[in-house]
């Protein structure tokens, strides 16, 4: 992947301990990948502890191995469970 | 009634005002989790209390509120508009049955009815569940503890279906608190298991809901998840410098200076490497919570709750005590002893300084009963089938809670006329060209050393022919009186008048506003009504901030004396008693560019004596109107402790009551709204 290019990944409707396993086999194939990420989220209507691990365990390997991930356009459900957790999702938020 | 009971009604009283409060925002805002927390704590705490001082069926009734809003918080019921009015009812009906420890059968037979409709709105509920909620008020510690509390799930815990979210979600219900979550020391990237559960929690929670509430919540998750809760000890937050600070060795500025010249310790561990960046930021965070949940505590704990008749005690003793030091300053006056003088002035200044706090802690914010107006203006309107919206301005404005009071039943009679005569219905201010929802102003600001509050709506405005018609049709006016547009609106306050076609149950019996003028009056204040046909009415109600004691100016005619209250004194001038009066006492004087009606206290009072050549006039204001009083000499200031008047005395016009002087001598206190009034009748 070049350095510069982002890559952007629309979230499905669910975001639950039912979904994780398969969204992890379609995003990290082949186990941590580097690059950037925009994470478009509005899509999100539901969202659970899983979903909400799911995607902190993301952000932590793409920024470890040298990349940068934009949350964008949290939606309610999203924006509710992160708040919650106190995780300050809103601030990080990009256009 | 003894002091137990006495603090649980008043809590309870609070309790059901926070309540209102909250369910009236929750009606625009259903999703606001703050609210539902808050009312769900208020029938907690209510229910708790109230097993506590025997009032069981009391306890019994808001049990089942409470669970209803436990619903509404796990997101298992879902807020609406009839469970909203279902509990503004129940709230109705808490009030009542404060009045009764053991209800009658008739109170109790409301209260199965709406619990019977409460039910229909709640899921089935676990029965292990509904025992651990009733054991809870028993339980309850009353005290605020700030806990930390830490939640390691297990690895299996999302695929045997259970989640960190709902626990963190509860345990936010029983207080104020603040959650970092992170992933934990399992956590390895290249062995990630989307499925197995990495997360870690820390919640400081500030709750008066004690430990056993906190453990209740992890009942299902306990032999799995690593649960710590530990209470923090009160003085955590506490560091050597702010010790120091404390202790007077260091200020604060200093403190903080050298703090900031120095590499904070999380700069460090995080530079060295010991600990992440993020880790750092987390545990600032937590201490800032600490520090900020216990600045909070020490305020509340500095709180005090005081039954208002002690109060009014206080303020009896202040004012003995203010009319003591008066007779020892005319002693020490009339002794020419400097040791006695000095110790006058000193008691002059400890007697000022407690008057002032005695009033002070009397003042109570006008928006304590702004409250109770939204929920009249909701319910009023909605059975007129109306769309009002109440706006409230400065709630802060604090006035004396006796003249508050007071206050709230002139403002519920203009309130509901306005929504009944005033506020059109929606069909017709759409036909107006106006929004559908009328709007309801009500707002209170300082203004002249006096207290005005304005109610004003967007409504129809008056029927100036109509008012005029039928105050000659009453022979309230004569057909030939000449009456500007205000004169006419005034009329209004005339006893039993009424131009309302059909009696309702909200307005239009003819007694109202004339109620409203004696009460207000009553209060020393006085009111005013201005009218715009299709635009709306506004009522401004000028009121002094206390009744009990005030600053006056003293003043003399005749060898008697009589004080004028400062706050409405604007400057004294010189007149001649050549400028005649009319047969009214009254006569227009020119002061600085303007004619000032005048009235002549001795003619007025019909006192005796020779009139001196050259006279007093003390130009005073009430409201937007100036009043010249003219007296024979003015003494000075004098604190003024007011006395009622007798029966005997009590209707003499133009006197508000009387204070009892230092050589105990007594000195009329003038009312000089009803003055300007009556001067304003001659012009």
């Amino acid at each position: 992947m070049a350095k510069n290019q982002i890559t952007d990944w629309r979230a499905p409707e669910t975001l639950t301990i039912y979904d994780v396993a398969g969204l992890e086999k379609e995003i990290f194939p082949q186990g941590p990948s580097v690059g950037n990420w925009k994470l478009d989220l509005s899509a999100v209507a539901e969202i659970d502890g899983a979903g909400i691990q799911w995607l902190m365990t993301f952000m932590r390997r793409i920024r470890q191995a040298g990349g940068s991930v934009t949350l964008t356009h949290l939606s309610d459900a999203v924006l509710q469970a992160s708040e919650l957790l106190g995780l300050n999702w809103h601030k990080e938020q990009g256009a | 009634m003894n002091d137990l009971l006495e603090t649980f009604i008043d809590e309870a009283g609070e309790h059901l005002a926070a309540l209102e409060s909250a369910l009236l925002e929750l009606e625009n805002n259903p999703g606001n989790t703050d609210h539902i927390n808050l009312a769900f704590r208020a029938m907690h705490t209510i229910k708790g209390s109230a097993g506590m001082v025997g009032f069981d069926h009391l306890s019994y009734f808001t049990h089942h509120l409470e669970n209803l809003f436990d619903e509404l918080r796990a997101g298992r019921l879902q807020l609406d508009q009839d469970i909203i009015q279902l509990v503004l009812n129940s709230r109705d009906h808490i009030e009542t049955l404060l009045g009764y420890p053991a209800p009658s059968a008739d109170l109790m037979a409301i209260s199965e009815t709406i619990l019977a409709k409460i039910k229909l709105h709640l899921p089935e509920q676990p029965s292990a569940r509904e025992t651990s909620t009733q054991e809870a008020p028993s339980k309850r510690s009353e005290i605020v503890q700030l806990y930390r509390i830490t939640l390691l799930p297990c690895a299996n815990a999302f695929r045997e279906g259970f989640d960190l979210l709902p626990v963190i979600r509860e345990l936010g219900g029983l207080g104020n608190c603040q959650v970092s979550t992170y992933l934990n020391q399992d956590y390895a990237a290249c062995e990630f298991d989307p499925e197995s559960c990495y997360l870690q929690s820390t919640m400081l929670l500030s709750t008066d809901a004690g430990e056993n509430a906190i453990q209740e919540v992890f009942i299902f998750v306990q032999d799995d998840w690593q649960i710590q809760v530990e209470v923090l000890p009160e003085d955590e937050a506490w560091r050597v410098g702010e010790l120091l600070v404390s202790q007077g060795v260091l200020s604060d500025k200093a403190l903080k200076d050298w703090l900031e010249s120095q590499p904070k310790t999380g700069q460090r561990l995080s530079e060295s490497g010991l600990a992440e960046p993020e880790q750092v930021e987390r545990a600032l965070s937590e201490q800032r919570y600490i520090r900020q949940q216990q600045q909070q505590k020490q305020q509340e704990e500095q709180n005090l709750k005081v039954p208002q008749r002690k109060l009014d005690a206080l303020m009896d003793q202040v004012g003995e005590l203010v009319i003591l030091q008066a007779s020892l300053d005319q002693l020490a006056l009339e002794r020419e002893d400097d040791r006695l003088n000095t110790l006058a002035e000193e008691l002059s200044r400890l007697a000022n300084g407690l008057r002032d706090i005695a009033f002070d802690i009397r003042m109570l914010p006008i928006g304590s009963t702004f409250g109770r107006f939204r929920r009249l203006v909701r319910d009023l309107s909605k059975d007129l089938g109306k769309a009002v919206e109440l706006e409230t301005q400065g709630a802060d404005t604090e006035l004396d809670k006796v003249v508050l009071d007071k206050l709230v039943d002139p403002l519920v009679h203009i309130l509901r006329n306005s929504l009944d005569h005033g506020i059109e219905t929606p069909q017709v201010r759409l036909g107006q060209g106006k929004t559908e929802t009328g709007t309801l102003k009500l707002s209170a600001y300082h203004h002249q050393g006096q207290i005005l509050i304005e109610i004003s709506d967007d409504g129809a405005g008056l029927n100036r022919d109509r008012i005029l018609k039928k105050a000659q049709e009453r022979g309230l006016v004569s057909p030939s009186a000449p009456l500007d547009d205000k004169d006419i609106y005034q009329l209004i306050f005339e006893p039993g008048f009424s131009t309302a076609d059909t009696i309702s149950d909200v307005s239009g019996r003819g007694v109202g506003m004339d109620v409203v003028r004696s009460s207000i009056e009553a209060l020393q204040g006085k009111v005013a009504l201005d009218s715009e046909p299709g635009k709306g009415t506004r009522i401004r109600i000028m009121l002094p901030m206390t009744l009990s004691i005030i600053e006056g100016l003293m003043v003399s005619v005749a060898g008697q004396k009589f004080v004028i209250p400062l706050n409405q004194v604007e400057e004294c001038i010189e007149t001649s008693a050549s400028e005649l009066s009319n047969k009214n006492a009254t006569r227009l004087i020119r002061h600085r560019e303007q004619l000032v009606p005048s009235l002549r206290l001795r003619e007025s009072f019909a006192l005796q004596g020779t009139q001196p050549p050259i006279e007093q006039t003390v130009i005073v204001r009430t409201g937007d109107s100036l009043l010249g009083v003219t007296v024979d000499e003015v003494i000075g200031n004098y604190q003024t402790v007011i006395r009622n008047l007798g029966k005997l005395y009590r209707d003499t016009p133009g006197v508000m009551g009387a204070t009892i002087l230092g050589d105990g001598g007594i000195a009329m206190i003038l009312d000089l709204a009803q003055l300007t009034q009556a001067t304003e009748n001659t012009f």
